[in-house]
């Protein structure tokens, strides 16, 4: 899929999300459209950038969003709010920061001892997610550690590593369930989503037509369990191709990932795709009733900030690396210079 | 790692990514086809809405309205006649009430708690239908759109329960006869009830004192139920009233006496000197009760009438003669005859019923720790002492007496019960008639054209000192051919004959006997 055709799916999927809010009748609507609009400049921009322009931005990029999560955390200890950092968005930075990072840091080409180098990938896996919980978006976490485990992964980590941070991520997500396990299954067992769904049946009741939002049914979860009211309002066929869009957006992610020339271009697009889909699987777990009710948007079709900003981001990326060298760059030259040769654990250890 | 390796773990990480995808999709479907689920959508989507039913009305015989609802669903009571003892009370429902087997009653409904309101609750009180609507989280309703309201009234229509009425309750009651009862009877204490003599039917019930049901038509709360409690309105003296039945009781001596070999016209003298040795004996031991002193004649309280008859001590009110055909039957035959005419046993009314006492010398060593005397028998005899009867006891026994021995069963609603087999003889029953119709005579105080017989009046005092206190009356017309029997017993004074005399002008004018010229002849004293 082409850049154009990325941001044409995305701009459908924001049009499609706004319908959707407001047939609810949510009156945010008109935020969406502006953080959509945002995001589809901060899209614009990276599209200028090249993967190499990208590559040297990840790294700051990484920090910035980590500082700010950071001061939201400290903010968050200290006063119990975040109303003066709420304004950068650090969930919606922090859950993007985690591929950026981690495929950063996977492939940095200086001379580094191993222990540096592992420690910086392990901080880029872990460190969003710890911030994110410290900043109460827990399922957030829960999306991020698991992307990050996925990136190690990927990233061909050392077994030994690669197995250390899968438990580490595999024990955070019990450690965060058992500390809120009554509230959890009470939440699971009053989960509204499944009857929702269940009431439009195969076709549903109509465009706009679905009641349950002002009928109180889905009251505190409109934003949150958009994949039910679809069902209710375009009945499963709707939801399906509601779902089939969600999945297509980190498929072409991971298409392009494994159409990329360069381990940082793979891992960084790899990883966007494995964010998408983590958090459309959370979002459709929570939606489908076969988890708790959760704050995890519906990349690109739910409302708000956290949402469509750093997805726009995400996906502005991944258009970046799609769109690949300037022609000008490509012909006699290799994309990284001679120190930015495509580094290797092996070389890496062998120093 | 390479590139390849690389890219190649996208690639599973791909497959993996469709492969959990496809497992949602699968969920999503599986979903849309659970009607359950659904249903469990719009069941919290509808709201019930209860529609209270109408109660059913409670009817005389004639079809007249005795208790009606209003449109703010409470009692009213169109006619005149209250008849609140028999009508019973409606209190907001209790524990009890909620826990009755089919009772569909909430907290703040009115049930009834007495009378024929609880007896007949069930049907009265009908079954409440439901309403089902759409409303939102607040319970407003609220109006869908297109396919999906049609969805949802095609649910409401097809939950909707409806509501049926209470059905009316038509009693043998009487509201003309209730009426004049309950005129007559005003501002006494006593009861009063009127009988068909063949099938007891309740005509007229009456109790004083009373309520004014009107006054409790939106239901009697705590305090009411005390009040009624603390003034004795709340006691059916009708039915659960235990009095010393007096000169009626005479009935009941005289059918004994016939019915075990006296002739009719066996005359005692009154006061006759009576076998000193045994008063002698009698005298030795003396009760250590409340019984006055023993006396050694067959004496009569309202004078010397020489020699009488059973006809003849009727109409004269003679205690003589009673007193020594009390002491010749001794309490057992007094007790049998008395319990074939349906005293000291219950009606069948209430459950809690009293059954009232007869003659019994177990049961006075056993409560008064002395022996029966002879004049335990006398007393007995005249009604007095150790018997005690209900006025709806007496007016059985006026039924028996009438109807030539079939003791009736009191009923006011559904089938009459019939009337059982007493096995007194018919010639005896007749001659006690006879004997009482003889005796009973049209006053200038009571006017009426239809003839009645009746026995009774005040209740003197035992130790003959103090001033009687209440009195009570017992009387069926017409005389020759008895249709209605009327028990009376007032508590404060004099008064019962007046009363039944008011019940059997009512049934008189009801039955187009007495001064068709008039429709109301007023109270007679």
């Amino acid at each position: 899929m082409t850049p154009r055709g990325l941001f044409g799916l995305g701009l459908a999927s924001l049009a499609l999300g706004a319908s959707l809010q407001s047939g609810i009748g949510h009156d945010r609507v008109v935020e969406h459209v502006a953080w959509g609009l945002a995001g589809a400049s901060g899209f614009a921009g990276l599209m200028t950038l090249t993967p190499a322009g990208l590559r040297r931005l990840a790294r700051p990029g990484f920090l910035a969003a980590v500082s700010i999560g950071l001061a939201a955390a400290v903010e968050q200890a200290i006063t119990g709010t975040t109303a003066w950092t709420a304004v950068a968005q650090p969930t919606a930075l922090l859950a993007v920061a985690c591929p950026i990072g981690i495929a950063s840091e996977a492939c940095r080409p200086s001379p580094i001892r191993k222990a540096h180098h592992w420690l910086a990938v392990m901080g880029a896996a872990f460190l969003p997610p710890l911030l994110l919980a410290s900043l109460g978006a827990t399922a957030m976490s829960l999306v991020s550690v698991f992307t990050g485990v996925t990136l190690l992964w990927l990233a061909g980590l050392p077994r030994g590593l690669t197995m250390l941070g899968s438990l580490l991520g595999a024990l955070t997500i019990p450690l965060a369930l058992a500390a809120n396990r009554d509230a959890l299954v009470l939440a699971l067992a009053a989960n509204p989503g499944p009857a929702v769904v269940a009431s439009g049946g195969l076709t549903g009741a109509g465009p706009g037509a679905a009641a349950a939002g002002r009928l109180g049914l889905m009251t505190g979860h409109a934003d949150t369990m958009l994949l039910a009211h679809v069902g209710e309002e375009l009945g499963a066929f709707g939801a399906l191709l509601v779902l089939g869009t969600a999945f297509l957006i980190p498929a072409v992610a991971f298409f392009i990932a494994a159409a990329a020339r360069d381990r940082f271009s793979a891992l960084l697009a790899s990883g966007v795709g494995v964010l998408l889909a983590a958090q459309a699987t959370v979002h459709a777990l929570g939606a489908l009733g076969m988890a708790p009710p959760n704050l995890v948007p519906l990349p690109m079709f739910s409302l708000g900030a956290a949402s469509t900003l750093p997805t726009w981001l995400a996906i502005g990326c991944v258009a970046c690396i799609a769109r690949g060298p300037r022609p000008e760059m490509a012909a006699g030259t290799v994309e990284y210079g001679p120190n930015e040769a495509i580094p290797n654990w092996e070389s890496i250890l062998a120093r | 790692m390479s590139l390849d390796r690389l890219r190649w773990r996208v690639r599973v990480a791909t497959a993996v990514t469709a492969g959990v995808f496809g497992l949602l999709g699968l969920r999503l479907v599986q979903l849309a086809e659970n009607d359950a689920l659904a249903a469990a959508a719009f069941e919290k989507r509808l709201a019930p809405e209860r529609v209270l039913p109408r109660r059913g009305r409670i009817l005389d015989r004639d079809g007249d309205v005795l208790a009606d609802v209003d449109d703010d669903g409470l009692r009213a009571y169109p006619g005149n006649a209250r008849a609140g003892h028999l009508l019973g009370l409606l209190s907001a429902a209790r524990l009890d009430d909620f826990e009755t087997e089919g009772s569909w009653a909430e907290p703040g409904d009115l049930v009834g708690q007495s009378g024929l309101e609880a007896r007949h609750e069930a049907t009265l009180r009908g079954i409440p239908g439901t309403v089902w609507t759409v409303v939102d989280e607040h319970g407003l309703p609220v109006r869908g759109q297109g396919a999906w309201n049609e969805r949802m009234a095609g649910i409401a229509r097809d939950r909707w329960i409806p509501t049926r009425h209470g059905t009316d309750v038509q009693l043998t009651l009487d509201a003309d006869i209730q009426l004049a009862v309950e005129r007559a009877l005003h501002g006494r204490t006593g009861a009063a009830v009127a009988l068909d003599v063949h099938s007891g039917a309740v005509l007229a019930w009456a109790s004083g004192p009373t309520w004014d049901p009107v006054a409790l038509a939106a239901g009697a709360g705590p305090a009411d139920w005390t009040e009624l409690a603390t003034s004795g309105a709340r006691l059916d003296r009708v039915a659960r009233g235990l009095y010393e039945p007096g000169a009626p009781f005479r009935l009941v001596t005289a059918t004994s006496a016939l019915d075990n070999g006296t002739p009719p016209d066996h005359a005692r003298s009154c006061r006759v000197q009576a076998n000193q040795k045994s008063t002698r004996r009698r005298r030795r031991r003396r009760p250590r009760t409340w019984l006055p002193p023993v006396e050694h004649d067959y004496h009569c309280s309202s004078g010397r009438h020489g020699r009488v008859s059973v006809s003849e001590s009727l109409s004269a009110g003679c205690e003589a003669w009673f007193r020594g055909t009390g002491d010749e039957l001794g309490p057992t035959l007094l007790a049998e005859t008395a319990t074939k005419l349906g005293l000291g046993s219950k009606t069948g009314w209430f459950d809690t019923e009293p059954a009232g006492l007869l003659p019994d010398p177990a049961w006075l060593s056993r409560h008064h720790e002395r022996q029966w005397t002879s004049q335990d028998s006398q007393l007995a005899a005249l009604g007095r002492g150790t018997v005690l009867t209900t006025p709806l006891q007496l007016a059985v026994t006026g039924a028996t007496i009438a109807n030539g021995g079939h003791r009736v069963t009191p009923w006011v609603t559904g089938e009459a019960p019939a009337p059982v087999a007493t096995g007194l003889s018919a010639d005896v029953l007749a001659e006690v008639r006879a004997s009482l119709a003889a005796s009973t005579a049209p006053t200038d105080a009571i006017p009426l054209t239809v003839s009645y017989a009746g026995v009774g009046g005040p209740l003197a005092s035992l130790d003959g000192v103090r001033a009687s206190t209440s009195s009570t009356y017992v009387a069926w017309a017409p005389a020759d051919d008895p249709v209605v029997v009327v028990a009376v017993v007032v508590e404060d004074g004099p008064g019962a004959h007046g009363v039944a005399a008011n019940a059997i002008a009512a049934w008189s004018a009801d039955a187009g006997l007495l001064f068709p010229e008039l429709e109301d002849p007023g109270v007679l004293q």
